[in-house]
């Protein structure tokens, strides 16, 4: 006896557009609702109807052999003859001071980055954009880029970009976190950002520096009025800490181990750091000696 | 006297100081309330964050009532510091929050001791008080500190724990900087503004060490400042670390000229735009907000050393094959490989990793992408070392192919960077061995034979009293671990121009600056002369025109064999026995111990003594002294001179007379004592003569008249720097040999050292200042182990230190040691003890019965509480031992206190502890203040009076790994028994019960099931007071005698006014006579 396979919504190791386009936003999550509508509306406007209706056809038809998305794009696998060609969807990526005002936005509440934990959109997300002035999904104005085989027609690039655009508004339906990606950030990213902008927003200080693991792990210490039976001393660990020799590390060693800047600029920012880190040595032993009454011919100031 | 402190407040050091004459005068009841003034003073440079955890609010508080006002601080500081006039101290206030008792402030801890004040009780107020001080700004203030260190270590001042800690962190700060170990970073500390600082780099391993011990040891009352940190140590330390290292790089590189380098470049430049804030004076970041990330994303690159993972990226270095010829043939290879953190037999290369060789299930690795995470952790290693990056170039990690010179910058400069950034390379064996180095042996041929060894003849004096000043022929030679390199042999290893050659069929390390030198060596082949104690010197690096090459060996030849080199010196010690003379007998570490003293003075050296305390430095001594009479034959022996301290005098006197009857001993003490021709005439009459430290320098004319056969310190450690007349007028005198003896640990007391070396072999360790800046600040301040190691192989020849762990010692010693310590007493206490014998045998022989045997008792106790210490007899102690007349506890108003003390400080100094047990509770109280002021610990003390709750803390305490209690004062009453103190190796009686029993209960309380060293027991015993009477009684009498004795003192109260006048009478050897 043989039994039929459920439907995949993959045929012959392709992807098979499930649902009508009108169907997708009502098959998102409540939250995603209002920026797939929106995607839908802004990709629908980048193809003619026919364009789109063909397009539509042979999504659900199972043209689309993969599909790969990354930042402001979407890499696919489109068969048109033989064998596949690839087509690469390119969104309008959102500038980083808008990028800034959306995070900064969603950190003032802990809803959002709770929501983007477990999966899902922050509520009104979109909403909360634009209040913002933040162009969260693409405007009408901007336009989508495709490239595609040059052997194939225009139409049909224009048509395989339709697929793709397609496949990818479904996959948001089922990953709502793409709407990031699709504007140039990983949702990893986001919450990253969000995890500063969290801590700053918290403590009201931030630093680029995080204080050493030893101060979270250490157990506070006993108030003050618990502490009067050694308030003026600190046992014998006092003598112990004297005990510990220095450490001596190779010259440079914490710039090397920075690597080149990050920042943009043509400073010679590190080699300008390697002098201080001699300067300020030489400077510190010199210090040091000085303290301890050593010159340079040995002799100590008592006995000049 | 004062107590220094410091605090950290409003991001400046504040110095400030309790006066114990002022708290004496303000006595309990004194108190003046005055209004709060906030000191304006800031940071001169760096930022100034916002308060962290500010809980207090301003309003009024008192005036601390016994703090020194500011300006007398600053002249107090100025007067006694060299340096400290160029910091600059601003004066000021700032407000504290003390406990409170009795409505003033709680004394410190050290002020407390001084005064015999109780310790704070647990239910006190803490109130904010109102603190002159001086402010150390963060520019000022890590120099200062360690300025200021060095005054309190000459004890001009004493230290409170604050101030300790305080120099610890300046000390930390001082140290990251010249380690490097600070970055530039961005902070926001409001949301209105972004600063440029630097910081000190606490992230790695190294500095969490420190950083966790500074959380730790911070005293309550360094939180205690304005603005509280509370339970919060973190906030006060960390606003401290960043103000000093901030404004300490800041001002350099300001004064350095830095700012220029970014002067014409565009802010609109991110590296300048930041630099422009690290560079400047306030650090001020305006509107470069943005540069938090990406140089949070920077610094976090520090972070990433692959803790996080099971599995650690490690390389492995094989070496190359070799040809039929020996010659490397060939690459090294460099092979990358993961190792499992808990289990490093689960490692997999890229090979293994790659061909799916290795099981992620049976490895250990399930869940994981070992290929990735390896791909990973080369890209980040390449960062550090960007050659890895030719591993990557194929489509999985292969091993790298290094040249020899490759291989040795990736040892000696990529290395020590790999493993910071958390990249294991294990070096070749031969990596990190001196032996596989070029270094130089030392060759002194001694080639004049000395006299034998065990010759004490005037003509054997003569021919070795040049010591260290006899000429020698020295030479060096290159070499490779013990290989002696020939000409040739380093002309070969010179032409192959490689950082690593093989010699000899094994690897060596070249290093340029090593050929440079041996080179030279080679060059100038030609034999040296000097004199052995430059030579000697030269070896160990004290002389400038020393090669700088590793010294791998010192072969001394001639009658200097064996000298350098502990075990062959043992071999060569002359075979000696024990002199007939000596009336008992020398364990074998002491006959070996006196072969050694016998050696070291037939070549002319000083010899020091440093035996542990109790292994019997006096009866080697003893020894020496009869064996050079004994092997003398008809020569006359010129009599050495013993200095000692006063309190010893009685001591020496006793040892001597029991173990060395023959020898005759001239005291020279005393206001009859002889002087000048008078003084000659009678030192010739004897072998011995003892006199004490201070009548050298006052009789020097006399002790200066001739030349002595020897001069022995005992107690050498009071040969003190910096010199004074009387060290002066010790080693001024004129002597064949020289000896001192210690019980001091010298390695811990590198001046004192020096001292004692400078007495026994003059010139040897350099001047003063030279050993402080060749050894005693690389060792003391900086730890550093080699230079530890180089001063250890320096004065080996010349200092012998048994202790009593050493395997050797510890089969020759009994589980228990039993010792006298006889004292003599102050003139105060002579007159108190005299006065109360005269009314007792008064009273007595008017009384009868019951009323006699009370004034008897009665006079006893006086007695012998006079022999402990005057003041239990002159009424001025309240029932704690405090001073109704609020004065200090001084040992020297007792005999036994000083001597008491002096054995105390070796015992402390070892590390180890002590019990001591009196009869007396106020004695007790005197005691453990002692103790507490003398050296800076906490004391202990266990009375009638202890809580069960305080006394099981007291113990367990003591017995916990606690240096800050060396020393556990106990009433015999209270603590003689059913206590477990085997913490302490040394149990000192104080007083005597005259009751063997009591007293071996009390010793048993350190003496029983879970001790596992030797407990030396210390009896005290007054001289010529009824103390030393009884002592002798029990010593000698009859069991019958013994059983009375030993029963209590009941029996002295039958004694007829005769008897009894015998007993007390005060003889006159109990004197502590008038220098």
């Amino acid at each position: 006896m043989s039994r039929s396979r459920p439907p995949t919504g993959k045929r012959r190791s392709g992807t098979r557009l499930r649902s009508a386009p009108d169907e997708l936003v009502a098959r998102a999550p409540l939250a995603a609702q209002p920026i797939v509508q929106r995607w839908l509306l802004w990709t629908q406007d980048q193809f003619s109807t026919s364009i789109w209706e063909n397009a539509v056809e042979e999504a659900r038809q199972g043209r689309l052999a993969s599909l790969h998305l990354s930042e402001s794009s979407a890499i696919a696998a489109v068969r048109g003859g033989t064998r596949p060609s690839t087509v690469t969807v390119r969104f309008p990526e959102l500038p980083a001071a808008q990028w800034r005002q959306l995070l900064e936005a969603l950190a003032q509440e802990a809803m959002s980055e709770a929501s983007l934990l477990s999966s899902e959109l922050p509520p009104g997300l979109l909403a909360l954009a634009e209040a913002h002035g933040v162009k969260f999904t693409p405007s009408h104005e901007e336009r989508v880029q495709i490239d595609s085989d040059p052997r194939r027609g225009d139409t049909e690039c224009q048509r395989a970009g339709a697929i793709v655009c397609l496949c990818m508004l479904e996959r948001m339906v089922q990953e709502p976190h793409i709407v990031f990606l699709l504007r140039g950030l990983s949702i990893t990213t986001v919450l990253e950002q969000l995890r500063e902008l969290r801590v700053m927003q918290v403590q009201g200080a931030a630093s680029a520096h995080g204080d050493p693991f030893i101060v979270a792990t250490s157990q506070p210490l006993p108030a003050l009025e618990e502490s009067l039976e050694e308030f003026w001393g600190s046992g014998s660990m006092l003598t112990d800490l004297e005990q510990i020799p220095p450490a001596s590390h190779a010259p440079h060693a914490l710039l090397r181990r920075l690597g080149p800047s990050p920042l943009d600029g043509k400073f010679p920012l590190v080699g300008l750091l390697a002098s201080v880190y001699d300067v300020v040595a030489d400077a510190a032993r010199g210090m040091r000696d000085r303290a301890e009454h050593i010159d340079v011919n040995g002799s100590t100031a008592a006995e000049q | 006297m004062q107590i220094l402190h410091a605090n950290w407040s409003r991001h400046a050091i504040c110095l400030w100081a309790e006066s114990l004459d002022r708290c004496l005068e303000a006595g309990r009841a004194e108190k003046t309330q005055l209004g709060f003034e906030g000191s304006a003073a800031g940071a001169a440079t760096g930022i100034a964050l916002a308060e962290p955890g500010l809980t207090a609010t301003l309003g009024s508080a008192s005036e601390h009532p016994f703090a020194i006002d500011s300006s007398g601080l600053k002249q107090l500081l100025e007067s006694q510091t060299s340096g400290i006039e160029e910091l600059v101290l601003t004066e000021g206030r700032f407000r504290l929050r003390l406990p409170v008792v009795d409505a003033v402030p709680a004394a410190s801890e050290r002020l407390a001791t001084l005064i015999g004040s109780n310790v704070i009780p647990a239910d006190a107020r803490l109130q904010w008080f109102d603190v002159p001080c001086l402010r150390l700004d963060p520019v000022h203030a890590a120099a200062g500190l360690l300025t200021i260190e060095e005054t309190v270590a000459d004890h001009k001042l004493l230290a409170g724990h604050s101030l300790r800690y305080w120099i610890a962190v300046a000390r930390f700060v001082i140290e990251m900087l010249c380690d490097q170990r600070f970055i530039p970073s961005v902070i926001r500390p409001d949301a209105r503004r972004t600063l440029a600082v630097w910081q000190p780099w606490l992230h790695d391993e190294d500095a969490i060490r420190r950083l966790e011990a500074l959380l730790t040891a911070m005293p309550p009352v360094v939180r205690a400042a304005f603005p509280a940190t509370e339970d919060q140590p973190w906030l006060v330390l960390r606003d401290a670390l960043l103000a000093m290292t901030d404004s300490v790089v800041r001002n350099v590189l300001r004064e350095d000229g830095f700012g220029d380098a970014i002067a014409d470049r565009p802010a609109s430049d991110p590296n300048v735009a930041w630099l422009g804030g690290l560079l400047g004076a306030d650090g001020n970041l305006a509107g470069g907000e943005y540069l938090l990330r990406d140089v949070s994303l920077w610094i976090s690159r520090l972070d990433e050393t692959g803790g996080d993972e099971p599995l650690r990226l490690c390389l492995r270095l094989d070496e190359p094959g070799m040809s039929e010829s020996g010659e490397p043939d060939g690459h090294w290879t460099l092979t990358a490989y993961l190792q499992h953190e808990d289990d490093p037999s689960i490692a997999f290369d890229a090979e293994e990793l790659w061909s799916g060789a290795a099981s992620r299930q049976q490895s250990g690795m399930a869940g994981m992408q070992p290929q990735e995470l390896m791909l990973r952790e080369l890209g980040r290693a390449s960062r550090v070392y960007p050659k890895l990056e030719e591993a990557l170039s194929g489509s999985a990690p292969q091993p790298l192919l290094l040249t020899t010179n490759e291989t040795f910058a990736l040892l000696s400069e990529f290395r020590p960077l790999l493993q910071e950034s958390g990249v294991m390379l294990d070096p070749p064996p031969w990596w990190d061995d001196a032996a596989s180095r070029l270094g130089m042996r030392l060759t002194i041929d001694a080639t004049q034979d000395p006299p034998t060894a065990t010759e004490h003849t005037a003509e054997a004096r003569n021919v070795s009293s040049l010591g260290l000043r006899q000429l020698v022929e020295y030479r060096w030679n290159v070499a490779i671990g013990d290989d002696v390199l020939t000409a040739e042999q380093f002309d070969h290893i010179r032409r192959q121009a490689s950082p690593l050659a093989r010699v000899n069929g094994r690897w060596v390390v070249l290093r340029p600056d090593d050929l440079k030198t041996a080179s030279e060596l080679v060059e100038q082949s030609e034999n040296g002369q000097a004199k052995l104690g430059e030579v000697v010197r030269m070896a160990f690096g004290m002389e400038r025109n020393r090669p700088s090459l590793p010294l791998l060996g010192l072969d001394a030849r001639g009658w200097l064999s064996g000298l350098f080199d502990s075990e062959d010196g043992q071999r060569r010690l002359p075979a000696v026995d024990p002199p007939k003379g000596f009336a008992g007998s020398l364990r074998p570490y002491q006959l070996n111990g006196l072969r050694w003293l016998i050696f070291l003075e037939s070549l002319g050296f000083g010899a020091c003594l440093a035996d542990d305390m109790g292994l019997g430095k006096t009866i080697q001594l003893i020894a020496l002294l009869l064996h050079e009479r004994e092997n003398a034959g008809d020569e006359t022996i010129d009599p050495t001179l013993l200095i000692v301290p006063t309190s010893l005098i009685a001591n020496w006197n006793r040892e001597i007379e029991r173990f060395a009857n023959a020898l005759r001993v001239q005291i020279h003490h005393g206001p009859d004592r002889p002087t000048g021709a008078e003084f000659i005439a009678e030192t010739n009459e004897h072998d011995v003569v003892i006199t004490t430290y201070g009548l050298v320098s006052r009789d020097v004319d006399s002790l200066s008249k001739r030349r002595w056969g020897r001069v022995v310190l005992d107690e050498a450690q009071y040969i003190k720097n910096p010199p004074t007349k009387q060290t002066a007028a010790v080693r001024g005198l004129d002597t064949a040999y020289r000896v001192a003896l210690t019980g001091t640990p010298l390695e811990n007391r590198l001046s004192e050292l020096w001292s004692i070396m400078e007495f026994c072999n003059p010139g040897y360790l350099g001047s003063a200042g030279e050993f402080r800046r060749l050894f005693a600040v690389p060792i003391e301040r900086h730890r550093d182990a080699q230079v530890a190691q180089r001063l250890r192989q320096l004065v080996q020849p010349f200092v012998l230190r048994r202790l009593k762990t050493d395997p050797k010692v510890i089969s020759d010693l009994p589980e228990c040691v039993e010792t006298k310590e006889y004292a003599t007493l102050t003139k105060e206490q002579a007159a108190v003890y005299q006065n109360v014998v005269d009314h007792v045998l008064a009273d007595v022989d008017r009384a009868e019965g019951m009323q006699r045997r009370g004034m008897v008792l009665a006079a006893l106790v006086k007695l012998k509480q006079t022999c402990d210490h005057p003041e239990l007899v002159s009424g001025d102690l309240d029932s704690n031992g405090r001073s109704l007349a609020n004065r200090l506890p001084t040992a020297d108003r007792s005999g036994k206190c000083q001597r008491l003390l002096q054995m105390l400080e070796q015992v402390v100094a070892s590390g180890e502890k002590a019990l001591v047990f009196t009869q007396y509770r106020r004695m007790g109280h005197l005691l453990s203040q002692m103790v507490q002021h003398e050296f800076d610990c906490d004391a202990l003390f266990l009375h009638g009076g202890t809580t069960p709750k305080q006394r099981q803390k007291m113990i367990d305490r003591f017995q916990s790994g606690d240096h800050r209690t060396p020393v556990f004062v106990l009433s015999l009453k209270a603590g003689g028994v059913g206590l477990n103190l085997t913490a302490a190796n040394h149990v000192f009686h104080f007083d005597r019960w005259w009751n063997p029993a009591v007293e071996n209960q009390a010793t048993d309380r350190a003496f029983r099931i879970g001790q596992v060293r030797t407990v030396h027991v210390h009896k005290f015993v007054c001289l010529g007071t009824l103390e030393e009477r009884i002592d002798q009684m029990l010593e000698q009498k009859a069991e019958l005698s013994k059983s009375i004795i030993g029963s209590g003192e009941q029996w002295l109260t039958e004694l007829t006014t005769s008897q009894l006048h015998d007993m007390l009478q005060l003889r006159e050897t109990a004197m502590e006579v008038e220098e």
